[in-house]
């Protein structure tokens, strides 16, 4: 099954324009890329940092910088709450306001004229990382030597509340085409699918003003079905194929419409990626929008400005179905935050016995059967066998329980157990 | 707090409130038929059901709370126990039966359902068709080796009067609509395994489609015996109980698969009386195994080529083993040539 219909709750946030927020005093940015804290720090207390500095790079196999997003005074380290859900060191830069960068870069005429080689940098040195949250460095992904057929974008923004790419593709419809046009042609990809759900058809006809230019590219629409967002299901769904780990295995780059905005602004402008357009939604956001915020930004900084409250109710990182909980009910907006959400209230219903419904089995997305994961209990044997680690987190095996068990807590923690197995 | 922060409206309470709004219409249907017979027959089938969902209600609570010590004070008695079993075992139980045998059937079938659940955290057995059965064994079970497919022939006699005939003979083909009816219902809201009925029921009128084909009855002989018989009924409310089906889809067809074959062979090998529950509980033991395998046939579907080829196989040789068995062939024209002299003569 590719997904349900779950309440989208969209709405609320797409009546405002796009609102800016660059009144920070301090950023705090965390020394996290995707979910390895394995950072070199190359700033100290005291440093004068531009916008664009390097600040940190991530060791290993992926090196990705983590760069400032104003430019100032590192006056500290602190730590912070991320979108991990716990709390990051965190390099505190003191904005001076002023913007300063250290080369400035000429805009480009023509960004689809880059040989793959400057194409690969450009988006490395930028700092782009899969902005649908996975936090993936972008370069890794265009960095291979077979053919790929198709790039699929994923503008289909499936998770309740999030309204992020739906706005940006709506106010930058022209430039993201422009951008997918140049990756096809300096990456030699053959076709673009841009997939949209049918929530969201506006954006389709406003595709269609300019499509006919760009032979390359088509639109699909899909079902308003949750999660068929998930890579895999986009993959399965728009060209009938099925993946082991990534889908380059068959000839198929899949990018967020944020990510291929991010390229674009780095192959134009050469901006890194230092902003992302983020959704501040929710009961207890007077008027919900979204905001373009710099990295580093404390989310209730934003909340203060746009009117609401963020320390009464449940304070969430992401959307209702795929989000964390913050108890300090404060985050640091990285790339990879496409929601703040913050609700009155929310009462988790008491857990009754499992009537075997079979429903959460029949809704999973990757095929597992979390109640018999559940009744497994702690045999790793047994949980290793139903697949426990193919679990994507999106959380319908709970949702959909009509006795109210927690079946993704479940999953995961079975996850989690063949993980360190594994490691072992 | 974990996520997800949203949950869906539909609660096991509302799950089993749909399956009893797909029974209204057969119940009102049993209401209606008998007070045509007489009102006092209507007071007392009335009574009957109430009887039959207490002495459960009561029971279950008995046997959860003082034996087995499973009070919970924050739990509501109507949240834990179900009225559903009690008015199932009452709509497939004759109105005649003795009140003494359903206690006895009802204490039985759940103090095994109970300590099987206490030992396997599941609950394995059918407590309505453990109930039935015990019931049916204190009334004394018989093997009735006649046969089977002269009853049809009998009344039909390969003249087309199928539909007639169906109408006239049989009181139980409404109650098989009816189902049909309720189980569109739970499969638009939801509420039902709905794979359970759907290839129980195919699979039971693909093999006696055959059996009938191979003795000349045609189309008429697999849709005379699933009308006609509570198959759908006992499909729908009883194999496709949640709590002792499968969970996994591809076990959910595995259990339809074999209850049909089952119900066939209870049917015409062992032609005992309520060989249709006897299927349903030995399923339920398989259960486990069912889910096994569906559970990782969802990953790789190489595992279930065994059990479906067995599966085939056995439908195979029921459906051309039973036909030779039963072979109608010479009773059937005989029939038809005695029907066209008297015709003739009159």
């Amino acid at each position: 099954m590719l997904g349900i219909k779950i309440p989208k709750r969209k709405s609320i946030s797409i009546k405002e324009k796009i609102g800016i927020y660059n009144k920070m005093k301090y950023v705090y940015i965390p020394l996290i890329s995707g979910l390895d804290k394995n950072i070199t720090v190359i700033v100290k207390k005291g440093d004068y940092v531009y916008k664009g500095s390097v600040i940190g790079k991530r060791k290993g196999d992926f090196r990705v910088p983590i760069l400032s997003s104003v430019s100032g005074t590192v006056i500290d380290y602190e730590e912070k709450y991320c979108i991990t859900g716990e709390k990051v060191k965190c390099v505190v830069i003191e904005n001076d306001f002023l913007d300063a960068v250290e080369t400035k870069n000429a805009e480009s005429t023509a960004i689809s004229s880059y040989s793959k080689k400057e194409f690969l940098k450009i988006i490395r040195d930028a700092g782009i990382i899969g902005m649908g949250g996975s936090g993936f460095p972008t370069y890794v992904k265009y960095n291979y030597d077979q053919k790929v057929k198709t790039l699929i974008v994923n503008a289909v923004e499936c998770e309740p509340y999030v309204t992020a790419d739906y706005i940006l593709f709506r106010e930058k419809c022209e430039e993201i085409l422009e951008a997918i046009d140049a990756i096809l042609e300096i990456n030699n990809i053959d076709s673009c699918i841009i997939a949209i759900g049918n929530n969201n058809i506006y954006l389709k006809e406003l595709m269609d003003n300019y499509i006919g230019t760009y032979l390359k590219i088509k639109v699909e629409v899909l079902e308003n079905l949750y999660p068929i967002g998930w890579e895999k299901n986009l993959v399965k769904k728009l060209l009938g194929v099925e993946y082991n780990k990534y889908p380059l295995e068959k000839g198929i780059i899949v990018n967020n419409v944020s990510t291929i905005y991010a390229i674009y602004e780095a192959l134009k402008y050469g901006k890194p990626l230092i902003d992302r357009i983020v959704t501040f939604t929710g009961d207890n956001i007077k008027n919900p929008q979204n905001v373009l915020v710099k990295n580093g930004t404390l989310a209730s900084e934003v909340i203060k400005k746009i009117g609401g409250t963020h320390t009464d109710g449940l304070f969430i990182v992401g959307s209702n179905m795929l989000g964390k909980n913050i108890p300090t009910k404060d985050i640091v907006i990285t790339p990879e935050v496409n929601c703040i959400l913050s609700l009155k209230e929310y009462s988790c219903k008491e857990p009754k016995n499992c009537i075997r419904c079979g429903k959460c089995t029949e809704v999973c997305p990757s095929k597992l059967s979390p109640i018999l994961i559940l009744e497994s209990g702690n045999n790793i044997q047994k949980v290793k066998a139903l697949n426990a680690d193919k679990c994507i987190k999106c959380g319908l095996c709970s949702y959909i329980c009509p006795s109210n068990i927690k079946l993704r807590d479940k999953v995961l923690e079975a996850k989690e157990q063949i993980e360190t197995m594994v490691k072992k | 707090m974990k996520g997800p922060f949203i949950k869906n409206d539909k609660t096991s309470f509302k799950l089993e409130l749909d399956i009893l709004i797909s029974l209204i219409p057969v119940i009102i249907y049993m209401f209606v038929k008998t007070f045509t017979t007489s009102i006092s027959s209507l007071v007392a089938y009335i009574g009957f059901t109430i009887v039959c969902i207490t002495l459960n209600f009561m029971i279950e609570m008995i046997l959860d709370t003082i034996i087995f010590k499973e009070k919970d004070s924050h739990d509501n008695i109507m949240n834990r126990y179900s009225l559903l079993p009690g008015l199932l075992l009452s709509l497939i139980l004759p109105t005649t039966t003795s009140i003494i045998y359903i206690v006895i059937a009802l204490i039985s079938s759940n103090l095994i359902s109970t300590l099987l659940l206490k030992k396997t955290n599941k609950k394995i057995l059918n407590t309505v068709v453990l109930s039935k059965i015990i019931i049916m064994v204190l009334n004394g079970m018989t093997l009735d080796y006649s046969n089977v497919l002269n009853t049809y022939v009998n009344l039909v006699g390969n003249n087309n009067e199928l539909l007639k005939i169906i109408i006239s003979s049989n009181e139980f083909y409404p109650v098989s609509l009816l189902s049909i009816v309720g189980f569109i219902y739970l499969v638009k809201r939801k509420a039902i395994k709905w794979r359970i009925p759907l290839v129980y029921v195919i699979t039971f009128l693909a093999i006696i489609y055959v059996i009938g084909g191979m003795n000349n009855l045609g189309l008429g002989y697999p849709i005379f015996e699933v009308l006609v018989d509570s198959i759908i009924f006992i499909s729908i409310y009883l194999a496709a109980n949640n709590e002792t089906s499968p969970v996994t889809p591809i076990g959910q067809v595995m259990y339809g698969l074999f209850l049909g074959i089952l119900t066939v062979i209870f049917k015409y090998l062992i032609p005992i009386s309520g060989g249709i529950y006897i299927s349903i509980l030995l399923l339920n033991i398989l259960t486990i195994y069912l889910d096994y395998v569906g559970s990782r046939a969802r990953f790789n579907f190489k595992i279930t080529f065994i059990p479906f080829i067995i599966s085939w196989l056995l439908i195979l040789c029921l459906s051309i083993g039973i036909s030779m068995k039963y072979n109608t062939k010479n009773d059937a024209s005989e029939l038809r040539s005695i029907k066209e002299i008297t015709y003739n003569n009159i």
